[in-house]
């Protein structure tokens, strides 16, 4: 009731500040004359915030007066034009190509680029491009999505080249990965070293790791928004990129103007062809298959339907006595995803969209040798239906939403069967298969309080169903900007997070082989509080972004298991999992430069993360194993000329913790015949391994621009200073004297890389 | 055009080898490391004829021995030799003398099943510590065959086949053992000899007489050798400890292994004070 009743009063006080307004109208162009849907409007000194329409058109209502309006788009001038608004007011905005970005263009719909973060509620959000990805030296060369976050402040990587995130201290399980709306549960390639997102589909990234709006829920640390690319082709095009991991291309065809169009994507690793050609087996590869058809049957309607394919597959068959009984190995699995999305803009202000997606990921193992057979499967299916509805009074900066989210999770988490003498070792056995759904209703305002405060408030209440066993958890949504100035201001969140999804994985890294597993009748939905505080300013002059941003987490029901668990084909998992607690703070900076010659980025953050459960550690707190004190990065790209720019990437990052075997004892083997060697652990966690730091570099050469074919190299290397970032510890012993020693090995040393894109 | 392309295709190639050889960076060193805490570990076993031995050594440094050691020598620098230990039952005291090397014994002890024995060690160097454990019935198996498998595809295994009858009306936890008893072996596998070990809980059969046929994996056996399989009757606590050393068998990459805080029923110490007696059997392979 109280809720109600505030939000009448803020309706009412909405009709009164109507009256002193006037009404300024425009059509955002661009030089060629064609409209930009979804061009981002801002209104200074109200910090009055609007988005085009899908024909780029736009209508705020504001108080009368001298005003600033910004329009930005990506890829193109930001155009900056001073008006003395007395009424209702027409006005066209004719927007340049950027001169730095006239190589390549891309398209962000999102209205949240770092400019206008500044002026929004949100914290913790940054968002990435294609052009911010693919121009960064990377692993092998193969631009990568994950790897690039894995540079922005708050996340931190796990094992060396893997594509695992750790977002403010969470579990690398707690990030909801979605691909145009439906969750992507294994996000790598390569037994975890490059992610499955083919760089050439991505239009625009949004990483969320706090501050969550409402309509988002399901992991407690982070949200990664993939979108595709969604806009109408307006002619055929083509790009694709050769690299030394993986080749990719990309086509996009119109079908009606205006109306319809597809683009399919595709990307596939040859090393193993390559390995072939020099004599060599090496029976692996991945591939990815992405598509999207879109359509516009009216400037109301927007219909969206993509799919994503994607497998690694390994096929080993070793018969090294040529007697065709050898051993034979197979290891498939695979995403796929399908996702519509229809978007509806009523008569009214009111605008709606609803998505259905199916998602799945499986994994198959299978092993034969002589009469013996392993098979390993594991398989998880989702449906989910998602609807939003949403309201905006640009005039007024205020807007609301409401929507339902109901999501069908059908697992087999984990199947063995074994026969032959092998079964004596690992008998078959299989978990139990899990039907669980997710329901979760959504609300939240964004109003003014004044000219400098503007507040999102939102409410999610969200529940899991499974065995008959329901959870709910309200989870309350806030956050508000205090505007310092035009290009400052303060910024306070609060999110509470449920998660019903946990994957079941080793602590230390995880594989494509993890297990999802639902919340049962023991294992609770994970919880969290997060609260975050953020000063930001956005420097116009210079076009830099600045963020200070500190939070504080606390979480509830995480997941761990029973001290000595082996999850390596385990099917009984579920009576050894445990439940405890964690917290986790820091300080987080960005000063990031989108435009110009010069670009990149400077991150760095200060963190803490701690776990507590009563099974582990003598029921002592103990650091995560990605309690990573310092975390920064250097990242720069310069453009050298119209056709050469080089980029730069150092790394720094403090040790992970690890539990090494720090002493050992022995007792009578059972038989009586020697001695066991038993090891013995330092405290959980105890040890802090060597920090980490990298640099890479790299360098493209370009065609000429205004050709039809324009192409690229892209060269440079990966670690160019050869150190190892320590993985973990082993004992090594000297071959001279026996002796024995800890060493930090690390994976990848000096790695070159090549790669060459074109388009057309 | 012809020549570019065959230059684009002979560079690509020259990246993707040098992408393949490339180096891998020098591990690195560790400045520092914490220490285990010095305690005394027991280890003891009853022989049948109501003996009981007790090894008593000290635990030791990562750095100080690994599989490839010395057993003899290890055993030498880690044994606990100025120890008073008192074995204390129903029937009163024992004080057990040291035999050799950490290793204490007593003969002739009147072990009553289903009775709890104390266990004390004061040693002036490494501490005192004490332990608990109840005297397991002694379980024999009914049945028992072994024998050679030839499964077809070049491999000989040891085929074992047995019964034994569980006792009624108490919770029992049986562990059976198969082990080469060769001289060669013995002497070799002095340090993790690596029985294969089956662990088995009543739950399905309380009461009831149990038969199991298991080969032995992944073993290759010849006619002459002799192997040795044992029926240990065996407390849950022991049971669980050995539960987890199996389940970690498969830990073979250490740095993506889990710790593991291996249980004790030593108060002040490490190991276990075991009271059962195995029913061992050997078998000479035809």
């Amino acid at each position: 009731m109280v809720k109600i009743l505030t939000f009448v009063l803020f309706f009412l006080n909405s009709l009164v500040l109507l009256a002193q307004q006037a009404s300024l109208s425009g059509v955002v162009k661009n030089s060629g004359g064609e409209f930009l849907p979804l061009a981002n409007v801002l209104i200074l000194p109200d910090s009055t915030i609007a988005t085009a329409g899908n024909d780029g058109s736009f209508t705020v209502y504001t108080r009368k007066g001298r005003k600033e309006v910004i329009i930005t788009y990506t890829g193109l001038e930001t155009v900056h034009r001073r008006i003395n608004l007395q009424a209702d007011t027409v006005l066209t905005f004719v927007m340049t190509t950027k001169v730095s970005e006239l190589r390549e263009v891309t398209v962000n719909a999102n209205r949240y680029s770092s400019e206008d973060i500044v002026q929004s509620t949100r914290t913790g959000t940054t968002t990435l491009t294609q052009l911010d990805i693919n121009g960064i030296p990377v692993l092998g060369g193969e631009a990568d999505l994950i790897k690039t976050l894995q540079l922005l402040p708050g996340t931190v990587r796990g094992v060396e080249g893997s594509s695992d995130l750790f977002v403010r201290g969470g579990a690398a399980d707690q990030n909801l990965v979605l691909l145009d709306g439906a969750p992507i549960y294994n996000t790598s390639h390569l037994f975890g070293f490059l992610s499955v997102f083919n760089p050439s589909i991505l239009d625009n990234v949004e990483a969320i790791n706090g501050g969550f709006p409402a309509e988002y829920g399901g992991r407690l640390s982070s949200v990664l928004n993939i979108s595709t690319n969604a806009d109408l082709a307006e002619r055929t095009k083509a790009s694709g990129d050769i690299g030394l991991i993986a080749s990719r291309i990309y086509v996009e065809q119109p079908l009606v103007k205006n109306k319809a169009s597809f683009w399919i994507a595709g990307r596939r690793t040859y090393i193993d062809q390559v390995v072939r050609a020099i004599g060599e087996e090496l029976p692996y590869f991945f591939y990815d298959i992405n598509g999207k058809l879109i359509l516009q049957p009216s400037s109301r309607n927007k219909l969206e339907f993509s799919f994503y394919d994607g497998e690694d597959i390994l096929d080993i068959f070793r018969d090294r006595n040529n007697d065709g009984d050898g051993f034979l190995t197979s290891y498939v699995s695979g995403n796929t995803s399908q996702s519509f999305r229809w978007a509806h803009s009523f008569k009214s202000e009111w605008k709606s969209s609803l998505s259905l997606t199916r998602s799945a990921y499986r994994y198959n193992i299978s092993n034969s040798f002589e009469e013996n057979t392993l098979v390993a499967l594991s398989d998880i299916e989702d449906y989910s239906a998602k609807t939003i509805f949403r309201k905006e009074h640009e005039g007024m900066n205020t807007a609301f939403q409401f929507g339902a989210d109901w999501i069908r999770h059908s697992i087999s988490p984990s199947i063995i069967n074994t026969t032959g003498t092998i079964s004596e070792l690992l008998e078959s056995s299989a978990s139990r298969g899990k039907l669980a759904h997710e329901l979760a209703l959504h609300m939240q305002k964004e109003f003014p309080l004044s000219q400098a405060w503007l507040v999102n408030a939102g409410f999610r209440m969200s529940a899991g169903l499974v065995n008959g066993k329901k959870y709910f958890v309200p989870e309350p949504r806030l956050s508000m900007r205090y505007a310092l100035s035009k290009d400052q201001s303060l910024k306070l969140s609060y999110s509470r997070m449920a998660q019903y999804m946990h994957r079941i994985s080793n602590s230390a890294v995880t594989t494509p082989t993890d297990v999802w597993y639902t919340v049962t009748d023991e294992i609770a939905p994970q919880t969290s509080h997060q609260i975050a505080a953020a000063w930001q300013r956005f420097i116009t002059r210079q076009k830099i972004f600045i963020s200070a941003e500190t939070y504080y987490k606390t979480m509830r029901d995480l997941i761990g298991y029973e001290e000595g668990t082996n999850l390596f084909f385990n099917t009984d998992f579920e009576s050894k999992l445990i439940q405890g607690s964690g917290r986790a703070y820091g300080l987080e900076f960005l000063a990031r430069k989108e435009t110009g010659r010069f670009t990149g980025w400077i991150s760095y953050t200060l963190s803490w993360s701690r776990r507590h459960f009563e099974e582990i550690n003598d029921g002592q707190w103990f650091p995560s194993r990605y309690d990573r004190r310092h975390n920064g990065a250097i990242v720069t790209q310069y453009s050298i000329g119209k056709r050469w720019a080089a980029s730069i990437v150092w790394e720094f990052i403090s040790g992970a913790r690890f539990t090494p075997v720090v002493g050992q004892y022995v007792i009578l083997a059972p038989t009586l015949t020697g001695v066991d060697l038993i090891p013995l652990y330092s405290g959980i966690n105890q040890v802090k391994l060597a920090d980490s730091h990298r640099l890479d570099a790299g360098i493209k050469f370009m065609s000429k621009t205004g050709k039809k074919f324009q192409w690229q190299w892209f060269a440079g290397v990966y670690n160019s200073y050869n150190r190892a970032s320590p993985v973990g510890m082993i004992i090594e012993q000297n071959e001279d004297d026996n002796s024995l020693r800890y060493l930090q090995p690390g994976l990848f040393g000096l790695l070159p890389f090549i790669s060459y894109g074109f388009k057309f | 055009m012809r020549n570019k392309g065959k230059l684009a295709i002979g560079f690509l190639i020259t990246g993707m080898l040098s992408f393949l050889i490339s180096c891998l960076p020098d591990p690195l060193e560790v400045d520092s490391m914490p220490k285990a805490n010095a305690e005394i570990v027991v280890s003891t076993q009853i022989v049948p004829d109501g003996s009981l031995i007790v090894l008593l050594t000290r635990t030791f440094g990562a750095l100080e021995a690994s599989d490839d050691s010395d057993p003899e020598e290890l055993l030498e620098f880690i044994s606990v030799n100025d120890a008073l230990v008192i074995l204390e039952g129903p029937q009163g005291r024992d004080t057990l003398p040291l035999l050799r090397n950490g290793v204490y014994g007593g003969s002739f002890i009147p072990f009553a099943e289903g009775e709890k024995y104390n266990l004390y060690i004061n040693s002036a160097e490494s501490g005192e510590i004490s332990a608990t454990t109840e005297v397991k019935r002694t379980v024999d198996f009914s049945k028992i065959d072994a024998e050679l498998f030839y499964n077809g595809f070049g491999d000989t295994l040891a085929q074992i086949t047995y019964t034994f009858n569980d006792a009624p009306e108490e919770k029992n936890w049986y562990m059976i053992n198969v082990q080469e008893v060769e001289r060669e072996d013995f002497v070799e596998n002095l340090l993790n000899p690596r029985a294969f070990t089956i662990l088995l809980a009543d739950d399905e059969f309380n009461g009831q007489a149990y038969s199991e046929k298991f080969r032995v994996f992944p073993r290759d056996y010849e006619p002459g050798d002799t192997i040795a399989v044992s029926l240990s009757n065996i407390s849950e606590e022991y049971y669980q400890f050995m539960k987890l050393r199996i389940d970690n068998r498969f830990t073979f990459v250490e740095f993506v292994s889990e710790p593991v805080d291996y249980p004790s029923n030593v108060a002040g110490g490490k190991g276990y004070f075991n009271l059962y007696v195995p029913d061992v059997e050997l078998f000479v392979f035809e």
